[in-house]
């Protein structure tokens, strides 16, 4: 099935793209997508969005407007868009 | 809604509706029109004291439009002196006032916009050492820091006092808001388990964005102590300039959370 990801705030500016198209299995959880959505990244971005192949405790997966678990799986669905929202804290 | 019977009030229910002076209803007269506040939502905001840490882009414009609208006291907690790097977004600063105690200048803006106002200004950034006295000083606080370090003391001591914190925060082109009440909505851990890395105080920003999210986190904390409409409560507001779009995003708590389970 296929979804989009969308990066935000610090995450957006560090990728090429704001938006990617990923074409992933079925049961995938945000964990999961990972390597697909890192492959090529720079390394502050790496760093920013994931630790030890999973993402980061700080950075919220977004789906239909509600926070997700990024370990559950059977949530994401063919045409889903996930927004990853790393911390921001400008003042 | 009616402000008189609102629980979450951090203002006591018990305020009188009659506080206020001739001066001041001809003053707020535009305002007390609003139906849902009138002149018992004026009373309370002239009853409330506001803790606002820091006020540079956030802050500061934060603080002003309380001050326009009427609250009764506001504490500022800012350390340093202006640079000419804030001007871009600081409205409180001036170019005479570079070199200059930051909170000093936003006191005496305020107070000329707004004499009737009672300001306390604190030369310092939240820290271990003062963050309970602030904290315990004010009905409702705002978190307009631009360091996680602060952001997650302030968060910690507003549970523990059981205090409202709507927490306001800018990167770039995007803003975000959310009100915090203890032992209802998510907190600040919750939503950051973990202090995030790679976050610096130096980060891109153009004045009218941040005076954006500054003002909705005014709206949000008019509404808090009035008692009316709906609040953030559980709900992360995201702003992005770049498309003029608003999101609202469910929470969720965190049961393990080590700072509000």
């Amino acid at each position: 099935m296929k979804v989009t990801i969308q990066l935000l705030g610090q995450a957006r500016r560090l990728a090429a793209r704001e938006r990617l198209e990923l074409e992933i299995p079925a049961e995938s959880t945000v964990h999961d997508l990972l390597p697909a959505i890192l492959k090529g990244a720079d390394e502050r971005l790496s760093s920013l969005l994931a630790c030890e192949g999973k993402l980061r405790r700080s950075v919220m997966a977004i789906l239909r407007d509600e926070t997700i678990d990024p370990a559950a799986s059977g949530l994401l669905q063919d045409g889903d868009e996930l927004s990853l929202l790393p911390p921001m804290s400008g003042g | 809604m009616n402000s008189a019977s609102c629980p979450r009030c951090p203002v006591d229910n018990d305020v009188m509706d009659n506080n206020l002076t001739d001066q001041e209803r001809a003053i707020y007269e535009w305002q007390i029109w609003v139906q849902d506040l009138g002149e018992t939502g004026q009373s309370k905001l002239k009853s409330a004291t506001a803790l606002i840490t820091r006020v540079g882009g956030l802050g500061g414009p934060l603080a002003q439009s309380l001050a326009a609208a009427g609250l009764g006291k506001l504490i500022l907690a800012h350390g340093g002196n202006t640079k000419p790097s804030d001007l871009n977004r600081q409205v409180l600063q001036t170019h005479a006032q570079l070199g200059k105690s930051r909170v000093e200048s936003c006191r005496q803006r305020l107070l000329d916009l707004n004499p009737r106002l009672e300001v306390e200004a604190v030369p310092e950034n939240v820290s271990e050492e003062n963050v309970a006295g602030l904290v315990a000083s004010a009905d409702i606080i705002f978190d307009c820091a631009p360091l996680f370090e602060e952001r997650f003391l302030l968060n910690r001591e507003c549970v523990r006092q059981d205090k409202p914190l709507i927490d306001a925060a800018m990167f770039d082109l995007e803003g975000q808001l959310t009100t915090i009440i203890p032992g209802q909505t998510p907190c600040l851990a919750c939503l950051y388990p973990e202090t995030p890395p790679g976050w610096k105080r130096e980060f891109p920003v153009i004045g009218a964005v941040s005076a954006t999210i500054a003002n909705l986190a005014a709206l949000e904390g008019i509404k808090l102590i009035a008692g009316f409409g709906e609040l953030l409560t559980g709900k992360l507001l995201l702003f992005d300039a770049r498309t003029m779009e608003f999101r609202k995003i469910t929470l969720r708590r965190n049961p393990a959370c080590e700072v509000c389970a």
